[in-house]
């Protein structure tokens, strides 16, 4: 049993399942709603970690290019710069060079002049540029698709679960109890093995069974804005630091990160400072950044294992390493058949699910091998990258075929067509916002869903998979929530959007003078 | 070019400003970047929903709770507008309407309640009379129609929550909802409002409407339909459809654009044209002269070609932030043409609070423009920064329209006022 629905557990499901161990996933809410859905969508190259974090370094280089090859429908090949501006210290890019060419990881110096052929956005007064192979991946994508592959396989998949309780007899783990959030009936779930690979969550988790997992947690803040500014993505040639990163994603581009240590998994919320000084740092690369709108703010939690050497988090964590550590609660905490994965990054995640399914088929006597580095994911079987554009393209098609051509439109910042939510609703049965969001794109553009959100309330309500009376309720969480992400980036134009937003809500739609026993009272309990 | 009156802005205030004062025998210039929000919302003329801006359940009587809000609230713009002008704003827009060919209908003494298409209650006061019938009070169980292929309108879900509403002393009737297919072809999936009311100048088109209405409603139901019964002539398009279902419609606004905020803005640009008033639109402000405390002359521009428009008197009528009359910046607010106090939270930490849905509205909503009682801007210290310059509607400082539902309302009566002012200097 896989507990947590990130890259990480479904690349696991996917793995035990390739290797014929029934495998069953719970996840609290849906695919990718943790960690993984709110990184910065960044396939390293290993670069950023060759000076300090050798062994990390190594393990970015050799992912990147299995999953170039596995997954390659998820990664869009941008390829990236490293850029030294005149501020950062010059005895670092000797340093940089040699630790890359250590652990495998090809770099090209490049002129201004080629640099900004290819980036016409970046700065004049960047003094050195270093090509590296990074690129772009769809988180979402990701481990959408581990998942369906793990399903193709036998595996089982269930969303909306939480872990409630982890029942431990003499010893050895003997069932685990889940929830199902949408009936809130509880279930016991009988499972020789149960990995814990929730992320931020995993020393919550483990505590249920009464082991323990040390984890320091860090918030990375991100923004977002309307349009792509670079083509590749962009990282800063110095020793690792804040809003460095600058990631092309879809039609949009992302900066990141901060580090700033948190207590709570849960807590994601973005400081106007954190904006301002991501801003200020992405302007000095691609000086445009200043006039481009930001369409919203979001927070990831990293664990990481162990206690960080600074607790006044000065240093953000950045010294403690990003590899990953498998825990046998065998060891650690007497109890056998549960597993703990913390650490690693997005890049990484294959690698380390297959060191925990060793583990796991050692321990059941299974000697299939992991062939998760050879074997493409479903849906990426013809080694084809994704290219921006692919998506219009089938709506495109869609709109050949068609009969008197027109496909209706549900989000016009993101051209989401109804069918796609359609098909996406058949598909997983799913009535959740985020799910819908996450796998059609549906209200993540410029309005950040003001318009379409409302229209896609209508058409889940006509097909009878909105509970009748929550239609508001349900509208008026997903206002609340939005805001949370646009509070902080709001002035200039991105503010007279929102004021056209509240002009809709609150004018015409009154949603602001709910009374109870329309939505209210129930959100209220 | 000189003029008596320049009002600057052509959305519902500065129109209203200009038809106001070419009514007063003045020769009256509008320029405007654009048409402002009038094409976007509801068309409806809110003057007060709710009183004290928090309240849920919504008001009576409008003309009450501004007298309240005056006795209470000196900074607000109703008082300092008055309730002579309002009421004459009333009376005077009902009026312009008429006359551009679109029917209000409505009074200060009563909110008629509307339902809205998420199915919660609007009150309003004055409203075009395609939407009169939908009063929350009325007698009549409600068949609300929806139309195949117009993607922003979704008939259960309207039904479905207003069949939860509890409304004080009001026994709610029956909703039901249906959408219904005319059969317009795969080319109308995705409708807008406009494009399905644009189809009404057909009269096949509207003979099928009608028929297909009739065909769904039953014995004592109204109808309710969003609102696109004709782009223009709506009157008439109702009419023909009241006949042959034999009982009352009545529309219910939705997403923008809005079609019943379309068809006010013709009507309002019809009276212009009669009264002969110039309106200039593609125009931006570049700059103002100004000698003292007057306002003397204003340079426009359109691309390359410059214009200078001299007055004896100026209207502001450019918006809040989202009509573009305010301008936000990282620690600023500021008006761009005079560059007269914004009064407000200067930085944006004080903007916005935490949740969405705060009971007490975001502070960022109710900055503007200070202004005396005759609607002349004003400096920290009370002066007067120009004298022959008046500002109105969504500029204005001390209101949060969203939350009291007054936009409308506090828009007509200040522009009003500012016409009637403007035509004496």
């Amino acid at each position: 049993m896989v507990i947590g629905g990130g890259v990480t557990g479904t690349g696991i499901a996917r793995d035990l399942t390739l290797r014929g161990i029934e495998t069953i996933l719970v996840e609290r809410k849906d695919l990718a709603a943790g960690a993984t859905g709110r990184c910065h969508g960044l396939l390293h190259s290993g670069g950023r970690y060759a000076v300090k974090d050798p062994e990390s370094a190594r393990e970015c280089i050799e992912e990147n290019i299995i999953l170039k090859k596995v997954a390659s429908r998820n990664i869009e090949d941008t390829g990236g710069l490293f850029v030294r501006l005149p501020q950062d210290d010059r005895k670092y890019v000797d340093k940089f060079v040699t630790a890359c060419d250590d652990a495998g990881i090809e770099t090209e110096f490049m002129t201004l002049s080629e640099a900004k052929k290819l980036e016409p956005n970046l700065t004049d007064s960047a003094e050195e540029i270093i090509r590296v192979p990074d690129a772009a991946v769809d988180p979402f994508g990701l481990t959408i698709d581990n998942a369906a592959d793990s399903e193709a396989n036998g595996g089982r998949i269930m969303r909306h679960t939480e872990v409630v309780g982890i029942v431990v007899d003499r010893g050895r783990l003997k069932t685990v109890v889940v929830k199902d959030m949408v009936t809130g009936e509880t279930h016991k779930i009988r499972a020789k093995f149960a990995v814990n690979a929730t992320g931020g969550w995993a020393e919550k988790v483990a505590s249920l069974s009464g082991a323990h997992v040390p984890l320091s947690l860090f918030k990375g803040s991100l923004l977002i804005f309307n349009r792509r500014i670079n083509n590749r993505i962009i990282n800063r040639l110095r020793p690792p630091g804040d809003g460095d990163i600058i990631v092309p994603n879809e039609p949009t581009t992302i900066i990141g990160t901060t580090s700033i240590q948190v207590g709570d998994p849960d807590d994601f919320t973005v400081t106007r400072q954190e904006v301002e000084m991501m801003l200020g740092e992405a302007a000095l690369m691609l000086p445009p950044s200043e006039e481009a709108r930001v369409i919203r703010a979001y927070a990831g939690i990293r664990p990481l294992l162990g206690t960080a050497g600074d607790s006044n988090g000065s240093a953000g964590g950045r010294d403690i390493s990003r590899s990953f550590t498998v825990i046998d609660h065998r060891e650690a905490d007497g109890i056998e058949g549960f597993i703990s994965i913390v650490g690693g990054k997005l890049t990484t995640y294959r690698l380390m699910a297959e060191k925990v399914v060793d583990l796991i088929a050692e321990k059941l006597g299974v000697h299939i091998p992991c062939t998760t580095a050879e074997k493409p994911i479903l849906g990426s079987e013809d080694g084809e990258y994704y290219k921006l554009g692919d998506r219009f393209d089938k709506i495109e098609i869609m709109l050949k075929k068609k009969p008197g051509g027109i496909e209706e439109i549900v989000c016009e910042c993101e051209l989401v067509t109804k069918k796609e939510i359609l098909k996406v609703i058949e598909e997983t049965g799913t009535t959740d916002l985020n799910d819908i969001q996450h796998r059609t794109r549906v209200g993540m553009g410029s309005c950040q869903g003001g318009f379409c959100t409302y229209r896609l309330l209508g058409i889940l309500h006509e097909l009878g998979m909105v509970p009748d009376y929550e239609a508001n309720s349900i509208l008026r969480k997903f206002l609340e929530e939005r805001w949370r992400g646009i509070r902080p980036i709001l002035r200039g134009d991105q503010l007279v959007e929102e004021q056209l937003m509240e002009g809709i809500y609150l004018g015409l739609f009154a949603l602001d003078k709910v009374k109870e026993g329309n939505g209210a009272k129930r959100e209220e309990e | 070019m000189n003029y008596d009156v320049v009002v600057i802005g052509a959305g519902l205030g500065g129109l209203m400003a200009g038809i106001t004062a070419a009514k007063e025998g003045k020769k009256v210039l509008i320029v405007g970047k654009g048409i402002g929000i009038i094409t976007i919302f509801t068309g409806t003329i809110d003057y007060l929903g709710h009183y004290p801006p928090e309240v849920i359940s919504p008001l009576g009587s409008p003309k009450e709770g501004i007298g309240e809000l005056i006795a209470k609230n000196p900074d607000h713009p109703y008082s300092k507008v008055g309730m002579k002008f309002i009421e004459g704003g009333v009376s005077a827009f009902l009026e312009v309407a008429s006359s551009g060919g679109v029917r209000y209908v409505g009074d200060l003494n009563r909110n008629f309640l509307l339902p809205t298409a998420v199915g919660t209650v609007k009150p309003t006061a004055l409203l075009s009379s395609s939407m009169a019938p939908g009063d929350l009070r009325d007698d009549g169980d409600v068949l609300i129609c929806g139309f195949q292929g117009l993607r922003d309108f979704y008939p259960s879900y309207m039904a479905h929550n207003i069949s939860t509403l509890t409304v004080e002393g009001v026994e709610l009737p029956h909703f039901r909802g249906r959408t219904v297919d005319l059969e317009l072809g795969a080319e109308s999936s995705g409708m807008t409002s406009l494009t399905l009311a644009r189809k009404f100048d057909d009269p096949d088109f509207l003979e099928r409407v009608a028929q297909a209405l009739y065909e769904n409603v039953r014995d004592g139901e109204r109808i309710a339909t969003p609102a696109v019964l004709g782009l223009r002539r709506s009157d008439e398009v109702i009419e023909y459809i009241e006949r042959v279902i034999n009982t009352k419609i009545f529309e219910t606004p939705t997403l923008p654009p809005s079609v019943s905020g379309y068809r006010l803005y013709k009507a309002l640009e019809a009276v212009l044209r009669s009264l002969k008033v110039k309106l200039l639109l593609g125009y931006e402000v570049v700059s103002a002269r100004t000698e003292n405390d007057r306002v003397i002359e204003l340079t426009i521009s359109m691309g390359k070609r410059e214009m200078v428009l001299g007055g004896k008197a100026f209207v502001l009528a450019t918006g809040g932030l989202v009509g573009r009359g305010i301008h936000s910046t990282e620690t600023s607010l500021l008006e761009p043409i005079f560059g007269l106090d914004v009064v407000g939270p200067k930085t944006r930490s004080g903007w916005f609070n935490k949740n969405f849905f705060d009971p007490a509205g975001h502070p960022i909503n109710k900055v503007g423009i200070c202004v005396d009682e005759n609607l002349i801007p004003i400096d920290e210290k009370k002066k007067p920064r120009f004298k022959n310059l008046f500002v109105v509607g969504a500029q204005l400082c001390g209101y949060d329209a969203l939350k009291e539902k007054s936009g409308g309302g506090v828009t007509i009566s200040s522009s009003y006022k500012a016409g009637v002012l403007a035509s004496k200097i």
